[in-house]
Parts: C-alpha cells; structure tokens; sequence
C-alpha cells in the first residue's frame, strides 16, 4: 500500500477521516468490511477481570514495622498471617522449579504429580512448572535422567532439538551436544528428534548421533549408572567421554583419536583412574591423567 | 526539586495500580495471549514496584511495570502459544449469534470465531497496537510511548492490521468452501 493510503487509513480508523476520503483507495465493499472488524473488535473485552489483592501488596510492604512490636497478640497473628501470605504468593509466582546436579551427584525425586519418579544423572538439571504440573506434565531436561512413569495420562520430557512422549514407563533419556540417546525399560515411548520422529518399544535404545540413528536392545531393568556404574555396550568412544566429563568433572583432550571408536565395558563412579583403564587402555588408546585433565594419543 | 507523586505513599500507589494495572495486564494479553500469566505477573510487577518505590519515580512506574512483567514472560519458557478469546461487551449492538454477518456473508458467530483466528495470526506489534486502540480505546500517542515506538510506526501497524484482518477473514471463509 501507498504511503498515502496507509496514512488515510490510520485516520479513518481514529476517525480523522470520513468514508468519502477513503473512496478513491478503497471500494464501498472494502469500507464495508473494514466497519464490520473495527465495531465488533471494539465489542470485544478480555474474557476475565483483572482482580489484584492490592491490599495484601501495600500491607505486606509494612510488615517490618508492625509485626511484634505493641506486643498485642492479636495485631502479630493478623500481622504473621499478612507475611505467611505473601510469602506463599511468591512462591505461587515463582513456579517454574530447577532441581540441578553437579558432578558425578545422582538424585532421586518425585514429581509433584505424586506418582511419577526421577532420578537426575550427574551433571544434569529437569525443570517444570510447579503450579502447571498435575494439569500437564511436562518437564525440561538438560543432560541425562531416569523416569518412572506410573500413572496413566501424558508425560512429555522436552530438550533442545526434541521431545519424548510417554504412557506409563520406565525409560532414559541423555542428551548430550552432538546427540541423544534414549532407553525404554518399560511400557512404549515416541520421540521426537529434529525432524525424525520415532517409537521405542521396552527394551531398545536409540542413539541419535550426528543425524545418524542407531538401535539396539538391552537387557537391563534400569540403567547401571542410577547404581553408580556406567555401563556400555558398542557404545561410540565420543558418548563414553560425555559420561566420563559429568560423572568425574575432568576435561578431555582428544587430539586426534577416532571418536567413533565403540567401547563395550562398564565403569565405576568412585575411582576415576580405574575408568580411564578401563575405557582407554582397551582401546588401545594412550592417555595421561594430570589433575581434571586427560589428554588422549594414539599408541 | 522535582514534585513528582511519591510511589511510597499508599494513595499514590494504589492510583499507580488504578491508572495502569489493567491496561498493562491487557497488553501483555494482546502481546503473549496468556489471560492468567498476564494478571500473576503485573501482580509480581506490583510487588516489585511496592518494594522499589523509593526508586522509581510516578512518571516512570507505568514502563516499569510493563517491562518488569514483560521480562516475566520472557523468562517463563513454558508460555503457550497466544490464544486470545474475548467475551462481548454486554452494553454494545452486538448482533445475535445466529444472525448473519452481511459483509462477509457468514453468521456472527462464525465472523467472530475468525475474527479471533485472524486477530490471534497477526505480527505480535500489529496485533498489540490494534487491540490496545480498539479494545482500551488507547490514542496512537500513548500507544507508542507505551512500547516505545515510533507514532508514524504505530500507523503503520494499526493500518496493515486492519487489512490483514479483512484479508485474513476472506481466506479462511474460502478455505471453508
């Protein structure tokens, strides 16, 4: 449109204009329809009333100066009744929940729908909102967790590039920078992954790699690191060092090494010397460990 | 000095709320289509003002709360998708449901569902400045001191939207047929 017609037609809408100015850029049946939008928008309202407690606001601001001081019991209880109060509201505002691990830590917990159980792999961190959660379970995952999902109903686990959708299972999801990988115990999972989507029955595992899938099943009832091991099976050399990195908190410098390479073999939390023997040396892959840093070399 | 109102003073306060509370919890409606989310977080916004009263001044409290509130959604990575639904005002002419819309040839409530769609389809600034001068009877002005925007800006949005809406509508009443 013409500067001009744009300039006309914001002044009729405020009503500057009449009709008959806007007849040279528009028809009567235009004019017509533009009419029928403005009057019945201007009929619209949203669809809730806006109540805030203003004086709970106000009153709470206050609480400093005026909960023991008179020493009137009845002005305190009022008083600490106005404080639990808000209190409470922030907490009722402030709804999305983070529950994060550090290095090599696990964690178990339950999820506020009271049924669906977690355990938080090292170095990781699940988000949801608190207030939400019993309406839609929903939750975010960053790094890697256990989920045990009981009761019937939705429960989607969502991160970066994707999602997984579940009825009532038991299943695991990692993620990790170059990919993810999710294991299902139990029951019958979807995922979503870019633009793949795909279903993983009890007792497979899909790795997505790079865009490459790749499928396998296990025989396992949970994974082995929610008992402080890890545990691989022709697992690529590139996912055995992300466990290595947020289980023990080291760097790894890879030089040169075929990250491709498969490992099969577990190891245990507790001593990281020993899983560096364990992953490496059977590989045949040389590698010195100096504080939090391993740096790998060819033999 | 400056004679600027007091945020601190109670009156002054609940005038700030009465002035801008449900302005703003409507254009963060327009703006994230979230009824709920919009009212909890000029309320948190609120709150925070009540706390930061020495520190914002009267002039200033109606952009402090739009963009505390504002900040809110953004950093609620759970927000839906905008869905607008919008209920008549019962005092206007509004036409029987049953009846037709002769414009557009179609029932009224079948113009008014697709009037929604279309509002709900539209750019997020077209779609807020329109609202806020339509349904808040907002001037261009204070629209655009609102989202600091530009008053040529604010024409601009406000006539593409109109003829978004009109050609949106006729779409999705081909698309039918």
């Amino acid at each position: 449109m013409s500067e001009r017609d744009q300039d006309d037609l914001s002044k009729w809408i405020e009503g500057k204009l009449d009709d008959e100015s806007l007849a040279s850029s528009y028809s009567k049946e235009d004019i017509n329809k533009f009419k029928a939008i403005l009057n019945k928008v201007d009929s619209f309202e949203p669809a809730q009333d806006l109540q805030i407690d203003i004086d709970s606001i106000v009153s709470g601001g206050k609480k400093s100066g005026s909960v023991f001081m008179g020493g009137n019991l009845r002005l305190a209880i009022a008083a600490s009744i106005t404080v639990l109060l808000i209190s409470a509201a922030y907490l009722f505002f402030y709804h999305t929940t983070k529950v994060s691990t550090s290095f090599g830590e696990t964690m178990v917990f339950t999820l506020p729908d009271g049924t669906t159980e977690v355990t938080l792999g090292p170095n990781s961190s699940l988000s949801y909102n608190n207030r939400r959660f019993p309406r839609k379970r929903r939750v975010r995952l960053d790094g890697q967790a256990f989920f045990d999902v009981n009761e019937k109903g939705d429960f989607k686990v969502e991160f970066e590039d994707g999602e997984v959708n579940v009825l009532g299972t038991e299943f695991e999801v990692l993620e990790y920078e170059s990919g993810l990988k999710v294991a299902c115990y139990e029951g019958k999972v979807s995922m979503s992954y870019e633009s793949q989507t795909q279903e993983i029955e009890a007792g497979e595992l899909i790795r997505f790699i790079d865009g490459v899938t790749d499928s396998r099943l296990i025989d396992t009832q949970s994974p082995a690191w929610i008992k402080g091991t890890s545990s691989f099976e022709d697992a690529p050399l590139k996912e055995v060092i992300n466990v290595l990195k947020s289980v023990f908190e080291v760097e790894v410098i890879t030089n040169d090494i075929d990250l491709e390479r498969r490992f099969t073999g577990k190891f245990n939390h507790e001593n990281l010397e020993l899983a560096c023997k364990v992953v490496f040396s059977s590989l045949s892959v040389d590698y010195t460990l100096e504080g939090k840093t391993i740096t790998l070399s060819s033999k | 000095m400056s004679t600027s109102k007091n945020v601190c003073d109670e009156t002054v306060f609940r005038e700030v709320y009465r002035l801008h509370g449900k302005s703003l919890s409507n254009v963060l409606y327009y703006q994230f289509g979230d009824l709920e989310k919009s009212k909890d977080f000029i309320q948190e916004a609120l709150i925070k003002l009540w706390e930061n009263c020495k520190k914002v001044s009267f002039e200033k409290t109606r952009s402090y709360l739009y963009s505390v509130a504002k900040r809110l959604f953004l950093d609620d990575y759970d927000h839906e998708q905008v869905k607008l639904r919008f209920r008549e005002k019962t005092l206007s002419i509004s036409r029987d449901k049953t009846e037709m819309n002769p414009e557009f040839n179609m029932l009224e409530s079948e113009f008014k569902e697709k009037l929604e769609q279309s509002i709900e389809a539209l750019p997020e600034k077209q779609r807020m400045v329109f609202l806020m001068n339509r349904i808040d009877q907002m001037p261009y002005k204070e629209i655009a001191e609102t989202l600091d925007l530009n008053i040529k800006t604010v024409e601009k949005h406000i006539s593409a939207a109109l003829k978004n809406l009109k050609g949106n509508i006729e779409e999705l009443k081909n698309i039918k047929i």
